[in-house]
């Protein structure tokens, strides 16, 4: 049973850009393409040697910003900052029941991406973004979702 | 590169090579004040000449602690990354290192029609000197001292002020990935710095100089025209781009940049407002935001700003500056109420169309979005340590 609003699923499931910020000696922010699984977890494609990568498997606590624009009407500006805990699939250290997940995980890649990016295998890694706390805003307006602990 | 002879008489001449610059300097005060003591007191001068000689001397030693400060910083510079301005701080440096030593033939040229006047006039031997001869010779020893300095100051603060014109000149016209470095360009900013010393320093030599109102006018004038060209310098100096033209564009259009902090529980990112006004990059906070907090515990922020091509990927071009913050939220704003005022225009410039809307909807702001500018709202600036920049799947990294 999703949990999430309306709002905030409409967010994860329209944008193709996310902004990942990880913890370092300075916070490192990158762009992201990700994919939303309709239940608890956002996964985003990253290559193991990439910064953003080091510093989740030295401290897994990440954010994500996923927002729409408006540069006509402050307004309109929506977005939503997810903050959870994230958890790097690297390949041969994945339970077999884990590679459901990964493949659904990279279906739902091709199907978000397939019409702009070719899929090539590079090394990447898969990245799972389970949310704790989700903060969304319109304009002014503001709201805070926590997720259950058994969420 | 060659150095200035008042650099290899420190390095290479004892005592004062036995020590570090700052204590031959110290040295150098110390043995002038000891010279300029015994012989007034042999000589019998009276106590105004003592005072006027030691405040001389002290011109003299602050002119040579310049020197030795601004020289090594003149050495320091890398090849630009613009060809042109690459030529242009290298035809700077070659010129203040030049073998033929003009700032030795400007010290000439001070010293030899000063001393005509001297002997001519005489108005100065006979005040302090009593018109003794031996004390004379004593006394153009430093008169040569100051020349030679005042030589130094004046080809240092010309040779400033062309090659930051002719910098800003080139920087207007650089190719999209062209830029001079950060750090050489704050190191211009304080060997300008320096120059303005110089020349206040250079001020002191009017009570001196007092008892021959002309000698005294033509000091001045050096010193208030030496200030007045370094003035210029650092503000020329002080307007060319440290990005090159691609990301300057990128900063300047892009309506949004992207706030990240190590926070609390969890990272902090949020959306933010900004502006850049050539050199420094500002957004705005307000002072009821769990950013300003983090922020007052812990400055180190990173920002990124980037444009979205949403039909191609690879046409994305982001900035991420790693840096950090200046808080314009206390006793500072007063000391920088000339850059807050451009601030304020630059942002009501670029985000006319916002405040447009928050003026019609004034009712339905929170607390937390009031305008009141400083009061309500902290102006942030950025200062980088690190910067990327991708150009679609391309990263550079840009030194500072």
């Amino acid at each position: 049973m999703c949990m999430l609003a309306k709002e905030v699923r409409e967010l994860l499931n329209t944008n193709y850009f996310g902004y990942l910020c990880t913890r370092g000696r300075y916070p490192h922010i990158t762009p992201i393409f990700f994919v939303y699984d309709q239940r608890r977890s956002v996964y985003f494609m990253s290559e193991y040697s990439s910064r953003k990568i080091r510093n989740i498997l030295k401290d897994r606590h990440v954010s994500l910003v996923v927002d729409v624009r408006d540069e006509g009407d402050p307004f309109n500006n929506e977005g939503i900052l997810i903050s959870g805990i994230a958890r790097v699939y690297i390949p041969g250290e994945v339970e077999m029941y884990e590679y459901d997940i990964l493949y659904t995980v990279y279906d739902l890649f091709k199907s978000k991406y397939s019409e702009f990016l070719e899929f090539e295998d590079r090394g990447d890694v898969i990245v799972e973004i389970r949310m704790k706390k989700v903060s969304y805003w319109k304009g002014p307006f503001f709201k805070s979702y926590r997720m259950p602990k058994d969420f | 590169m060659e150095k200035w002879i008042y650099e290899l008489i420190v390095e290479k001449i004892p005592p004062f090579s036995y020590f570090d610059r700052e204590t031959a300097v110290l040295l150098q005060l110390l043995i002038m004040l000891f010279v300029g003591f015994a012989i007034s007191y042999i000589a019998g001068l009276p106590p105004i000449s003592i005072t006027m000689g030691a405040l001389a001397i002290v011109v003299v030693v602050i002119w040579s602690k310049m020197t030795l400060v601004i020289a090594p910083m003149i050495r320091t510079f890398r090849p630009s990354l613009s060809e042109k301005e690459r030529e242009i701080v290298e035809n700077y440096r070659s010129l203040l290192f030049s073998i033929y030593r003009p700032e030795l033939i400007i010290g000439v040229g001070l010293y030899i029609p000063l001393i005509i006047y001297l002997f001519k006039k005489k108005t100065l031997f006979e005040f302090y000197l009593n018109g003794n001869p031996y004390v004379i010779f004593f006394a153009l020893i430093l008169v040569w001292d100051v020349a030679y300095r005042a030589g130094i100051g004046l080809w240092v603060g010309f040779m400033n002020f062309i090659r930051s014109y002719r910098l800003l000149k080139a920087s207007k016209l650089r190719e999209s990935m062209d830029y001079t470095f950060l750090n050489d360009l704050k190191t211009m900013r304080t060997i300008d710095r320096n120059s303005l010393i110089f020349g206040w320093a250079g001020l002191l030599l009017f009570p001196v100089l007092y008892p021959d109102i002309e000698l005294a006018l033509g000091s001045a004038m050096y010193s208030v025209f030496l200030i007045l060209l370094s003035l210029a310098s650092l503000v020329l100096v002080s307007r060319v781009p440290w990005l090159p033209p691609d990301m300057v564009d990128l900063l300047n259009q892009a309506k949004f940049a992207y706030v990240g902090h190590n926070g609390k529980a969890y990272p902090h990112l949020t959306p933010v407002v900004h502006v850049f006004d050539g050199n420094d990059l500002f957004f705005v906070t307000s002072r009821k935001s769990f950013k300003y907090r983090l922020l007052k515990k812990d400055p180190r922020i990173t920002v990124l700003i980037d444009e979205r091509d949403e039909r191609d990927f690879f046409g994305n071009r982001v900035v991420l500056i790693q840096g950090k913050v200046k808080l314009y939220d206390s006793i500072n704003v007063l000391f920088n109420i000339l850059k807050l005022l451009k601030l304020f225009f630059l942002f009501r410039g670029k985000y006319g169309v916002y405040l447009k809307k928050y003026g019609e909807k004034k009712d339905r702001l929170p607390d937390a979005w009031r305008l009141t500018p400083i009061l309500k709202r902290i102006p942030v600036e950025v200062v980088p340590e690190n910067v990327i920049y991708w150009r679609g799947a391309r990263r550079i990294k840009i030194r500072l």
